[in-house]
């Protein structure tokens, strides 16, 4: 056989999934693979190379699954930001000898019923794609097209996500009949995503469904994460104001200091040396008060948007 | 390799037949590195799609590469060996 040699993209984005499918069936949690190269062969988005995979895990197989990843070699990379204006809602894992981050999601911002609920709902309507000779699970394309919607929405002050979320419409006006507009609309209700769909069931003429059960994810914390022009220090804000009084120092100081764990992970000149961290911490902040005025005028639009 | 005995390719694979090679991840043993096959070994691969035999296999190879079965065979034994000890192939009956 031939020695392994370094993998390309095209490889690895295909096989990822497969292994993640594997570790799925291994550990015994439900896993859904979704976006990417799924959404290309659904006729969702014109092919194009991705650069990571990225699957949804029923929650309470969350733990268990990067537990299998992790023993396989796959290393839960850290790097995120200590605080944002949506609660975290997947981890990344890299490997040394693969070219493409896995992102394992718990629940997809969006969709505000309870993230177990949500996952029910998706499963339940699952299809079998193949990826690298393998069957994999993935939502139906009516359920996938919410939630490809969901991901363009969320990010949708930059243009590449607009033009994606005008061509998925696209591609719904060419080619669903009205029974799977109408399904699209009862996927919108069952998974408490009428309202973050609304652009999208708007511009198709397709009414905005009230929920048919219980949300438990916040409407004005979707529509400020989408509604902001900018991202960096306001979050910071707005969690500071939310803060009780007695959590807000302890708060304040974290927003001051980083961890340094969280620093080396974002700043690798951070490391090793204590001088070298503390020089980070200072890039940090100075870049943060720099960013200060304009995040300060966005949180009062935002505050005054919600009256 | 037995005459006559047929061969497949494992159903717990997955691989990507991408740049001409083929690159195969062994599901059974996920923290192993996938196994990369390129040239004659990449060939062989795709001829086990219709040539379940190590004589259908050297056919194919023969007349790919335009030489004699005779030159061929003992290459394609090899390969089918070592393909088997890595877990990429199993016996079937043909």
């Amino acid at each position: 056989m031939t020695a392994p040699a370094p993998l390309q993209l095209a490889e690895a984005v295909p096989l990822g999934y497969a292994v993640l499918a594997q570790v799925a069936e291994d550990v015994g949690v439900r896993m859904l693979a979704i976006k990417g190269p799924i959404l290309a062969l659904q006729g969702l988005r014109t092919p194009r190379q991705s650069v990571d995979i990225d699957v949804l895990v029923e929650p309470a197989g969350f733990a268990a699954l990067t537990d299998g990843l992790t023993a396989i070699g796959w290393r839960d990379d850290h790097t995120y930001d200590t605080v944002t204006l949506m609660p975290q809602h997947s981890v990344n894992h890299r490997h040394p000898h693969w070219p493409i981050e896995v992102d394992v999601h718990h629940w997809f911002p969006g969709f505000l019923a309870d993230p177990a609920e949500v996952f029910d709902v998706l499963w339940s309507r699952r299809v079998d794609v193949e990826l690298a000779h393998r069957p994999l699970p993935a939502p139906d394309p009516v359920a996938h097209a919410a939630l490809s919607a969901l991901h363009y929405l969320r990010e949708h002050g930059r243009a590449v996500r607009a033009a994606d979320l005008e061509a998925l419409a696209g591609v719904i006006e060419r080619e669903w009949d009205p029974a799977q507009r109408a399904d699209l609309v009862e996927v919108a209700a069952r998974t408490g995503s009428g309202e973050t769909l609304r652009p999208l069931l708007t511009r198709l003429d397709l009414p905005v469904p009230a929920p048919s059960t219980v949300l438990t994810g916040s409407l004005e914390d979707w529509r400020m994460f989408t509604d902001a022009s900018v991202t960096s220090v306001l979050p910071w804000l707005v969690m500071l104001r939310r803060a009780p009084w007695h959590q807000k120092p302890r708060f304040l100081a974290r927003a001051l200091w980083a961890d340094p764990g969280q620093l080396r992970g974002v700043d690798p000149v951070a490391r090793p040396r204590r001088r070298d961290l503390v020089r980070a911490q200072w890039r940090r902040l100075t870049r943060a008060l720099r960013l200060l005025p304009a995040a300060l005028a966005e949180e009062r639009r935002l505050r005054r948007r919600r009256g | 390799v037995v005459e006559g005995h047929g061969l497949a390719a494992r159903t717990d694979l997955a691989w990507v037949d991408h740049d001409d090679r083929i690159t195969v991840v062994r599901l059974q043993v996920l923290a192993d590195p996938p196994i990369v096959l390129d040239g004659t070994a990449a060939a062989l691969w795709r001829a086990l799609a219709t040539c379940v035999t190590v004589e259908a296999l050297t056919a194919a190879m023969a007349e790919e590469y335009d030489e004699p079965t005779e030159l061929l065979r003992n290459h394609v034994e090899v390969w089918v060996a070592e393909a088997l000890t890595a877990g990429l192939l199993e016996p079937q009956q043909v």
